[in-house]
């Protein structure tokens, strides 16, 4: 314990003292934030002893904690050539959630979160707190003339749309966590051959925590003003995937979308198969407003449990990626001055086993150019289980997040 | 009753009237491209900027670097809060790129994106990334002469094209004549409302050419508040490759 308050002191306070050190060859940031957060679900039916102390007089449960949150970005620029990147995310969690964390899943997550190698420590885990540190990226990029391999632990975001992104086989999250904007890293080998100043073919490769191995190739184009990508490859060594996305504009809005086919190679005939459309609409009004609408459609495997509990958690693999046939979402910005912006986001699943909407308003305020605040908001009402007794039916659960952040 | 020599009087004045508004067309062209050279460097240049956002309460910077190539090319680089560092933009011709290295994705920015301000500054992504656009997407028509900074200018007005995907309605330029300085531009919506005035200040010699060297944006709606950019240092005319500017090189570009 001794030892992971002297880390995590170091940790912290660390990047302060350095501010930033940045020179030709080594480069270093990344920011420091503090969340309180409180989620609000309503009471259940019966309730298990070990809950009672969550419940307040309005018969609610509240489950609050918070969190502080490191991130440091290191690279080194060794040569035109060659970079090398270490990044860290860095988590002290103190609250509710882990209070209740009777079967250690989130202790275990934390350590091990799908990925083949996990450079992530619970390095001090007590009652109601756990201190993780962890790397999520590791990589070396080589770069020569065209060409740009990158290995190791990296993020490959082949995404065009914004909320629901099917083409993305190398990068599940969860599009409700906003306080993980970088995504986890995947084990990875890329290769980009650059033919063109808008246009490319690529190469991946990865290995998941089960020795999976996802590969795809990628060609990137431009027609008419269009950026289209083709894929064609392997989804952990059991389906065929197809893709093809494309980023345009019709009149002054962007046009973007992702189709693509999840096809078991056993039972290749069968309706096993998962089909995924997303496509969207985002523009601008004037200097100060941003509007964003995104629909999925899906033809899900007949298997396929439709519960709006699967929206929330991380999908573990891109195919869980739709929970129902269709969902749609709307979420504009509004720019209110240099230092306030709000925005408010809303998806609709019409689903008869979910009838579930998300409403989400947030705040973003800048107390000076590298000191920023935010609150938001998460609204889920649906029908799916309660967190404490699985029982299913209509119900809300509420969530409020207050967050400073300081950038180095 | 028009008299046979009336008529000619008129056709001859008329001719001489056309030929004279074509002359003072070309000039302004002329004088616009000059002023446009002179700012952005014939064929290319590299500068490094810094901008600061005034308001009556508070202010906030923002710095950044930028590479511009004749009318089509552009890449520009955030360099500055680090919440912000990193961000690139690149644009070739009519299309335009957002490399975010925090989420590690290249966005395609639709044209409506060009008349949003940086940061909620007065600073648009058009002035950003659109500079040499004054020359190649509008008509220019002599108004007059006026004085500005003390310097005798041109006054020239200058409407978009049908097909440009520009901001605004009509931009009216003040150009001084002596060294081809932009000192004053006023940017008018479709509507002919003025939107926002952009003053050439701090008039130096900056890499052997005198340029102001310093632009204050003023919105018309709110006159207390102010975008200040600073030229820290430019460079002219510098050899940059036409394939400098690729997604590829926004990705590394330092």
């Amino acid at each position: 314990m001794k030892y992971a308050v002297v880390l995590a002191t170091i940790m912290l306070v660390m990047p302060l003292l350095t501010s930033a050190q940045s020179n030709d060859k080594f480069e270093l940031n990344g920011y420091i934030t503090n969340m309180q957060y409180v989620s609000i679900s309503e009471m259940p039916d019966i309730i298990p002893e070990e809950f009672k102390d969550l419940l307040e007089d309005d018969n609610n449960l509240y489950n609050t904690n918070i969190n502080f949150q490191n991130r440091l970005n290191m690279y080194w620029y060794a040569n035109d050539k060659w970079t090398f990147s270490a990044q860290m995310r860095n988590r002290l969690i103190i609250g509710d959630q882990i209070r209740l964390d009777f079967n250690q899943q989130i202790e275990k997550s934390y350590e091990n979160n799908g990925n083949y190698f996990n450079p992530a420590w619970n390095v001090a885990v007590g009652n109601s707190y756990i201190l993780n540190l962890a790397f999520d990226r590791l990589y070396a990029d080589y770069s020569s003339g065209n060409l740009d391999v990158t290995v190791g632990k990296q993020r490959i975001n082949w995404g065009k749309t914004f909320a629901f992104n099917p083409n993305d086989m190398f990068n599940t999250y969860s599009y409700f966590d906003f306080d993980y904007e970088e995504r986890p890293g995947t084990d990875a080998v890329r290769m980009m051959y650059y033919t063109g100043a808008s246009t490319s073919v690529e190469f991946a490769a990865n290995i998941d925590s089960a020795a999976q191995v996802t590969a795809a190739l990628k060609w990137n184009i431009n027609v008419n003003n269009y950026d289209v990508q083709l894929i064609g490859g392997m989804l952990q060594e059991s389906d065929l995937a197809l893709g093809i996305g494309w980023s345009g504009y019709v009149k002054n809005a962007s046009w973007r979308g992702e189709l693509s086919w999840y096809q078991p190679f056993e039972n290749f005939a069968d309706t096993t198969g998962v089909v995924m459309l997303s496509t969207g609409l985002d523009f601008n009004i004037g200097s100060k407003w941003n509007l964003q609408t995104e629909m999925m459609f899906a033809h899900l495997s007949e298997d396929k449990k439709v519960s709006m509990l699967n929206a929330y958690s991380s999908p573990s693999s891109v195919k869980d990626l739709a929970i129902s046939p269709f969902q749609i979402l709307g979420s504009g910005m509004f720019q209110a001055s240099p230092l306030s912006t709000f925005s408010l986001a809303c998806i609709w699943y019409p689903h008869q086993d979910i009838k579930g909407i998300f409403v989400s308003p947030s705040w973003s305020y800048s107390i000076s150019d590298n000191f920023n605040a935010s609150f938001y908001w998460q609204l889920f009402n649906g029908k799916f289980p309660n967190e404490i007794t699985q029982e299913v039916k209509q119900q809300t659960v509420n969530s409020g997040f207050v967050r400073f952040k300081y950038s180095f | 009753m028009l008299t046979r020599k009336t008529i000619l009087n008129l056709v001859f004045v008329s001719m001489l009237s056309l030929i004279t508004l074509n002359i003072g067309a070309q000039t302004a062209a002329e004088i616009v491209q000059k002023a446009n050279d002179k700012r952005l460097g014939e064929k290319s240049s590299i500068s490094e900027m810094s901008m600061i956002i005034k308001r009556p309460t508070y202010e906030r910077s923002l710095s950044f670097k930028s590479w511009t190539k004749g009318t089509k090319y552009s890449i520009t680089l955030v360099t500055g809060p680090a919440r912000e560092k990193g961000q690139a933009f690149l644009k070739r011709d009519r299309e335009m790129w957002n490399w975010n290295p925090k989420i590690s994705r290249m966005i395609k920015l639709p044209p409506s994106m060009m008349s949003q301000g940086w940061m909620g500054s007065d600073y648009t992504n058009d002035d950003a990334m659109n500079q040499a656009s004054i020359v190649k997407d509008y008509t220019h028509k002599m108004l007059g002469e006026e004085t500005v900074e003390n310097l005798e200018c041109y006054k020239i007005e200058s409407i978009p094209f049908e097909e440009a995907s520009v901001a605004w309605g009509k931009v009216i330029l003040w150009i001084s004549k002596e060294e081809s300085l932009l000192l004053k531009q006023e940017y008018y919506d479709e509507d002919d409302f003025l939107i926002k005035t952009e003053l050439g200040h701090n008039i130096k010699t900056l890499s052997g050419r005198v340029l102001p060297t310093q632009f204050e944006i003023i919105p018309a709606d709110k006159p207390d508040q102010r975008t200040i950019v600073n030229i820290e240092s430019i460079e002219f005319n510098p050899d940059i490759e036409d394939n400098f500017f690729s997604q590829q090189n926004i990705k590394k570009i330092r």
